[in-house]
């Protein structure tokens, strides 16, 4: 069926990256203490953009440019495609029997992606930005893989309109908290964003990102904004009941559900300091990782008491 | 599948949406690019070029995560059998989780979860 | 043309700043920082991200070269501002105001675009040999290099290359097999067993810049891995004034590590910070900020200013508190500087907790003793104490320590190696 949805998604992500920009400026400003209004956190996103639209590109010495560039496309399109899966409504763009499987190999795509553009400048601290975020997705992957397949299992498809419907009655975040947790924090990790960002933190210079100006720089941190959004959009069908509720619309509901997710997620962000893969590790293979298994297994049982006969 | 065709769209969408804002930067911007400049440590410049071999401390929890990551690849077609196959299905992955489980246990003991 | 107008005038009112400060300049530095938040302009992570470079104070030549360096990699529309090291809190007004207008201007953001498009031209002011442009062709020598390694690999070089330069592109010149040995005098560090990773590396060329590819040592853990040279310099965001780190890196560990001030001499004048609960606040703003926890380190900006700004001190001292409060009760904190710096013989989370203790010191009127001051470690010590640490944990240990200039004149290098 050719519906307008493939083309509709691009603009919506980028509405929600605006949304994004904006809400993280005016909680920068105001975590700062300088209190800030909507209209000045609208306005500095638009002068950010203008900014990096006019300035000047420029290239490393030695630098692996056509490497950088794949990592900085391949970020925006990995983003663009894990969110193909996501029903607008009712409808998805592009409605897979395996979407949930779609989306983790998407987001996968955006490990690649960083590193490339870490590696590319030839530059020390870039190259130690694009190794972290491959160290924080050897920590973060686990248990976001867990809690997907614990929603999955839950309605016992890996198409995101079954795992819909399937919420019919009660959102999955209720009875499967822990693997909603993971989840968001997975989103956030995968993303680089709020307190997963040393990938591109200021004690390296800016990291991955910090050799990159002008247009690439645009492009890398709107792809970096769109990963969140598509990870937060997501979230939506799998744990958070999709387009039903009362009153609304189902594309109302799905908007109202990612921006309140995303409103979470960019408010964590001020929240915390940032999270070193160093000390975080730890915490996620011992303590998180057993913590996701562990729900899979009550809802694997659920399932089993449900109506799960066989032998 | 025809499932996929919207999603080369997409992609396509997507390469043209980014074709367009270069396009636009470089009508834009206010010179061409500036080529060549060292890399940034923060003024001196470097001593060799940093396109090598960098030591990842942290290489044996890539092996720990290599070994737990081929066994969700049989947990993606297990959430749909489960309510098939019935409670051997549930018992036989999570005895193969706990095995796995005891491995991440080891490495933690071991020290290799901790790389400073 | 008219896009690009639009596009800069638009834009020219969110600069990203980036600030050099200069080693004895301290007051005029926070200064600038609190009249940039003020202005709600952020602070740039380095210079491919910077539309304003302001130099807070007189640099000596050293730091001149230096921060010529820095500014040729900004790239346009870009500004450069010079700060005059008595300049008064209403100059450093006037000149920001200043900023939209320039950075608005088309004509000065093309003349801008093609200086720093055709900077390979350019020659370099050479300084004392320590800042080179690496883009120039290896002829015009790797100083560096060879100041850090006077006798070793020349004499043999001599020899073999005759008129090529002794480092960069001669090992992987037409004499293959030659070069491995020099390679390993000239680290210094361990001999090459077997077979040299670098054979395959030998074209008849000289690599892109002049410099080399990384050589091979022994790390802590007994791998022989390839290793960087890097000097960490004066110019990262949130870096102490004038010090220069030259760490020998592998991987993201630091090997070995020394530290030196830029313009030794000059910078053991007097710093005019202010000493007490703004020199405390000013640590502590800059430990979270490098922590990345950024709103409570500008919130600890902020009230460093207020304070300096000769601020009663029952106004602040609620807000002083809440801080400390906040910055002792979060958890992530705490895990994240947890053992931190065990094996460099510093705690950097003790250290935080100290000067937290003396703000709410200040902020409940008890008197602060001066002893209780946590000093400032000497610079010469500071490359010892950062052997083996990760690259993030030693960015912490320079922001917690807080390396000072001893008062002697001589603050020279010291060599720090360790495991």
């Amino acid at each position: 069926m050719t519906s307008a949805t493939p083309f509709l998604l691009p603009v919506l992500l980028v509405a929600g990256v605006w949304f994004v920009a904006v809400l993280d400026g005016a909680l920068a400003d105001r975590a700062a203490g300088y209190g800030s209004g909507a209209r000045r956190a609208l306005s500095r996103t638009g002068r950010e953009a203008a900014r990096l639209l006019v300035a000047q590109r420029r290239t490393t010495l030695a630098a692996d440019g056509l490497l950088r560039w794949a990592g900085v496309l391949a970020l925006i399109v990995a983003a663009v495609l894990a969110a193909g899966v996501v029903p607008l409504g009712w409808e998805a763009p592009a409605d897979l029997s395996v979407g949930v499987v779609w989306f983790n190999a998407m987001e996968v795509v955006a490990w690649a992606a960083v590193w490339l553009v870490g590696w590319g400048p030839n530059s020390a601290l870039s190259l130690t930005g694009g190794y972290r975020f491959v160290a924080q997705g050897l920590s973060y992957e686990l248990p976001h893989m867990f809690a997907i397949i614990t929603a999955a299992l839950g309605a016992g498809s890996l198409r995101m309109s079954d795992i819909v419907d399937a919420q019919a009655d009660v959102w999955f975040a209720v009875w499967m908290p822990a693997a909603f947790a993971a989840y968001l924090l997975s989103a956030t990790a995968m993303a680089f964003w709020g307190p997963f960002d040393a990938p591109v933190g200021r004690d390296v210079a800016g990291g991955a990102a910090g050799e990159l100006s002008g247009v690439d720089r645009l492009l890398f941190e709107g792809g970096r904004r769109l990963l969140l959004v598509a990870a937060a959009a997501v979230a939506v069908p799998l744990f958070l009941g999709g387009g039903h509720g009362p009153w609304l619309p189902a594309w109302a509901w799905v908007l109202v559900k990612t921006l309140a997710v995303l409103a979470l997620l960019v408010w964590v962000r001020h929240r915390l300091p940032v999270l070193r893969m160093d000390r975080w590790s730890e915490v996620s293979w011992i303590v998180l990782l057993p913590l996701t298994m562990l729900q899979a297994l009550a809802v694997a049982l659920v399932v089993l008491a449900r109506g799960g006969g066989g032998q | 599948m025809g499932a996929f065709g919207p999603l080369a769209i997409l992609a396509g969408v997507t390469l043209i949406g980014s074709a367009i804002i270069v396009g636009l930067s470089r009508l834009a911007t206010v010179g061409p690019p500036a080529d060549g400049c060292l890399p940034h440590l923060g003024g001196l410049p470097p001593a060799e070029h940093a396109l090598s071999r960098f030591h990842v401390r942290w290489y044996t929890v890539t092996m720990v995560f290599l070994a737990f990551d081929m066994e969700m690849i049989f947990m993606y077609p297990w959430t749909l059998v489960v309510p098939v196959m019935g409670t051997s299905s549930v018992v036989e992955m999570f005895l193969f989780l706990a095995i796995l489980l005891s491995g991440v246990v080891y490495a933690w003991r071991e020290g290799a979860l901790r790389w400073t | 043309m008219d896009l690009t107008r639009a596009l800069l005038r638009y834009a020219a009112h969110a600069p990203h700043v980036l600030l050099v400060p200069v080693p004895g300049a301290a007051g005029l530095r926070m200064e600038v920082e609190h009249a940039v938040a003020s202005r709600r302009w952020r602070e740039a992570t380095g210079p491919a991200d910077t539309d304003v470079l302001i130099v807070v104070g007189r640099p000596g030549h050293e730091m001149r070269a230096v921060i010529a360096e820095v500014w040729r990699r900004v790239p346009a529309p870009r500004l450069r501002i010079d700060l005059d090291p008595h300049a008064r809190p209403a100059d450093v007004s006037r000149r920001l105001d200043q900023v939209p207008d320039l950075l608005a201007d088309p004509q000065r953001g093309h003349r801008e675009a093609e200086s720093a498009a055709t900077r390979h031209e350019e020659t370099t002011a050479a300084g004392d040999g320590n800042v080179e442009d690496g883009d120039h062709n290896a002829r015009s020598g790797h100083s560096e290099h060879q100041a850090e390694d006077p006798g070793a690999g020349h004499t043999e070089h001599a020899g073999h290359h005759g008129h090529e330069q002794p480092h960069g592109p001669a090992e992987h010149g037409e004499h293959g097999d030659t070069g491995h040995t020099e390679l390993a005098e000239q680290a210094g560090h361990t001999e090459h067993t077997g077979h040299d990773h670098h054979a395959h590396h030998h074209v008849a060329m000289p690599l892109p810049g002049g410099l080399a590819m990384a050589d091979v040592a022994e790390d802590r853990d007994g791998l022989a891995l390839d290793v960087l040279n890097l000097p960490l310099g004066p110019v990262l965001p949130d870096w102490p004034a004038g010090l220069v780190l030259d760490v020998v890196l592998q991987g993201d560990v630091i090997s070995s590590a020394e530290a030196r001030v830029l313009d030794a001499p000059r910078a053991t004048r007097e710093d005019t910070a202010g000493g007490g609960v703004v020199r405390d606040l000013d640590v502590v703003a800059r430990v979270l900020s490098v922590a990345g926890w950024p709103g409570p380190a500008a919130r600890a900006r902020s009230l460093r200013e207020r304070v300096r700004a000769g601020a009663p001190r029952e106004e602040v001292a609620g807000e002083l508190t809440a801080l400390a409060r906040r910055v002792r009760r979060s958890r992530t904190l705490r895990l994240m500087l947890v053992g931190l710096g065990r094996t460099q013989r510093t705690d950097v989370a003790d250290l935080l907790r100290r000067h937290l203790s003396r703000i709410e010191a200040y902020a409940g009127g008890q008197p602060t003793e001066a002893s209780d001051e946590p000093a400032g470690l000497a610079v010469r010590d500071l490359g010892s104490r950062l052997a083996g640490a990760e690259l993030a944990a030693a960015r912490l240990l320079v922001a917690a320590l807080d390396p000072r200039v001893p008062d002697t004149a001589e603050a020279g290098r010291t060599e720090g190696v360790g495991r």
